[in-house]
């Protein structure tokens, strides 16, 4: 790295500052409210709304999807468009915890395959799947972002990693999201 | 080095926060740049920096501000500037840490592009799997606004402006420039044809200007101290500015680390402790999913733009997964074709169809079930995938498999052959999807 990478102390030298800058350039906006108009503000908010209501439920039912729809003036089919497009969207019951065990290939490297075939020994259940408390399910997911974690799952808001893949972790890891799940909801 | 985008540092367990990036020389950049420079000037300066998109890209950012300059578009109704925090490109995880640890450099590159570009508000669209780091960056926002270096007259000048989080639900193509749009408006994300782009009809057919995370990072270093200070950060003589790299799969310390750009693979992966265990590698994929394989022959190019085209791979999102001489590299490839074939909108035939058909013949290879002609087909198929489809994809999709045709041929006959994997038996996978 040479010298020139250190900032010269009060920034850059033998610069004559312009006049401040006109208006003309850069309007004001005080009152913007951001959205062009009220119609395009609720649409905006309809992942927002369908993932409130799949906390609330479980999962998006179709009275989910109609009262999203009523609540951000969508005909129920405009809503579906967009429930049924999102990883995290769930159109089927998938447990009150899913569990999303990212398998892409920096997981996959770090034993991706060994977390999930123990997850489903421990929960006795396969991917797709529900436990039969309706407590936990297990599913797939893509890349989580947290690569130098691998291999890690998303359960609630965390995810998890790097996560030891014998069954004794895997059992103390379920307990664990358990008691998370349970303490986040005041439950339990 | 001193680290430009991670120059506050977080303690453990919480982002920089106002102070911190203050006293690290934070929002220096926002006030000359309000108070002294001109919009034109400044998209001046981002052209003369050498700053390109860390998107995957690499689209030069200052072009990119200049199409603003346009005199449509400027009557008084909204222009947009947009940030791309989706970042679900398996191996990937750097937009994330800058969130997590550095969310005010982030605003401010934004706050000084808005103006630059005359924008009237300004968004940032996350992944919701982010769930941490958006309450870091909320929490940041909200201190940003409190300080006045949001909203309304922003430092006591005539410019305001606001910044707001839009969470996605967790989908590879909201990446898209164009299909992040539509999911913004709350659409089904299937991308737009461009032209017309972003800049002419972008959020809800406003002009709009998309940028990654860490593009918008380098904002505030390139105002402060100038363009020729950001080009000489670099480490070869065609790049710019620092780079965000990380390592992951086959590493055995996986990480992220700011680095000159043009840091050769070899000096980032020894930083990294070399390849997990002490083994040999075998190749790399050195910025995401949708770039070729490089091997240990490729360990000193410049990690950058220009000197990895020239290899036959592209530099993508800089975070690169190393592949030990322990691990398939067709198995590798059909994990990338899963996540392709999964997270493709399915908006046209080519790519919907076309590959989960590449999938399903990789899949073949690996079980040993696979003749010779297949090996023709699979690279026939890959070649055809991305010129026909809508967006780039299934162009990306197409990467890995070029490079695993340029350099593990052996491997590919080996399959053949050998009547399956030759690397080891894997315990049975679950077959999941
Ligand atoms: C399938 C696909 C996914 C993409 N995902 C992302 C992403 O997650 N983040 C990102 O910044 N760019 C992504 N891009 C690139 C964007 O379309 C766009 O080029 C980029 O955000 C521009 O920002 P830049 O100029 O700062 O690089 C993706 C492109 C494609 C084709
Ligand atoms: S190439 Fe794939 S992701 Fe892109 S529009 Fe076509 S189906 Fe959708
Ligand atoms: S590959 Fe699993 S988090 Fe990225």
């Amino acid at each position: 790295m040479s010298a020139a990478a250190t900032p010269p102390p009060g920034g850059v030298p033998g610069r004559t500052p312009p006049a401040p800058t006109s208006t003309a350039a850069a309007p004001a906006h005080p009152q913007r409210a951001l959205w062009p108009d009220d119609k395009a503000k609720k649409r905006e908010r309809i992942v927002d709304v369908l993932w409130e209501l799949q906390q609330q439920r479980g999962f998006l039912d179709d009275e989910a999807i109609r009262i999203a729809g009523r609540e951000c003036d969508l005909t129920p089919h405009e809503v579906d468009e967009v429930a049924t497009f999102y990883n995290l969207l769930l159109r089927k019951p998938a447990g009150r915890i899913p569990i999303f065990v990212c398998d892409s290939i920096s997981c996959e490297l770090n034993g991706a395959a060994a977390l999930m075939a123990s997850l489903a020994r421990v929960l006795g259940i396969a991917p797709g799947e529900v436990t039969a408390d309706g407590r936990f399910g297990l599913l797939p997911i893509v890349c989580l972002g947290h690569c130098d974690k691998a291999p890690c799952l998303l359960a609630g808001e965390r995810v998890l990693g790097p996560c030891a893949t014998d069954d004794d972790d895997v059992r103390n890891l379920v307990k664990e999201i358990g008691d998370a799940a349970g303490a986040a909801r005041g439950t339990r | 080095m001193p680290p430009v985008l991670l120059a506050a540092r977080a303690d453990a367990g919480h982002a920089a926060t106002l102070a911190s990036y203050r006293d690290a020389g934070g929002y220096r950049a926002l006030d000359t740049a309000l108070r002294q420079r001109t919009p034109e000037e400044l998209i001046q300066q981002v052209k003369d920096s050498g700053l390109r998109g860390r998107g995957g890209a690499g689209f030069p950012s200052g072009a990119k501000w200049g199409f603003m300059l346009a005199p449509e578009g400027r009557d008084g109704g909204g222009r947009y500037l947009v940030c791309n925090a989706d970042e679900m490109e398996p191996g990937t995880f750097k937009d994330r840490v800058i969130l997590e640890q550095n969310p005010h450099v982030l605003i401010e590159g934004m706050a000084i592009a808005s103006y630059a570009m005359s924008m009237t508000d300004a968004f940032i669209f996350v992944r919701r799997e982010y769930f941490e780091q958006t309450r870091r960056l909320e929490a940041a926002l909200a201190e940003a606004r409190d300080a006045k270096l949001l909203g309304a007259n922003i430092l006591g000048t005539e410019f305001s402006l606001d910044i707001h989080v839009h969470r996605s639900g967790g989908r590879y193509i909201c990446g898209e420039e164009t299909a992040l749009l539509n999911a913004f408006e709350g659409r089904r994300a299937n991308p737009r044809a461009k032209p017309p782009y972003p800049a002419v009809s972008g959020l809800w057919g406003r002009p709009t200007t998309v940028h990654n995370v860490e593009t918008l990072a380098c904002v505030p270093g390139v105002v402060e101290h100038g363009a020729a200070w950001f080009k000489g950060l670099a480490k070869n003589p065609e790049g710019a500015g620092t780079k965000l790299y990380g390592g992951s799969g086959a590493v055995e310390h996986p990480q992220l680390i700011e680095r000159p750009i043009g840091t050769t693979l070899r000096e980032l992966l020894g930083e990294m402790g070399g390849v997990k265990g002490g083994r040999k590698l075998l190749g790399v994929i050195p910025g995401g999913a949708s770039t070729a394989f490089i091997t240990p022959e490729h360990l000193d190019t410049p990690m950058d733009f220009d000197p990895l085209v020239k290899v036959g791979t592209r530099l993508g999102t800089g975070t690169f997964i190393v592949l030990s001489e322990n691990d398939c590299p067709v198995k590798a490839t059909l994990n990338l074709q899963r996540f392709f074939a999964r997270e493709s909108c399915g908006f046209c035939t080519p790519c919907r169809d076309g590959l989960p058909y590449g999938v399903d013949l990789l899949a073949r290879l690996e079980r040993g079930e696979a003749q010779r002609e297949d090996l023709d087909r699979i690279d026939h198929l890959f070649q055809i995938i991305g010129p026909n489809s809508f967006c780039a994809l299934a162009a990306g999709a197409a990467e890995p498999v070029k490079g695993l045709y340029a350099h593990f041929r052996d491997i590919l006959e080996a399959h053949v052959t050998g009547r399956g994997c030759p690397f080891g038996r894997e315990p049975a996978e679950l077959a999941h999807a």
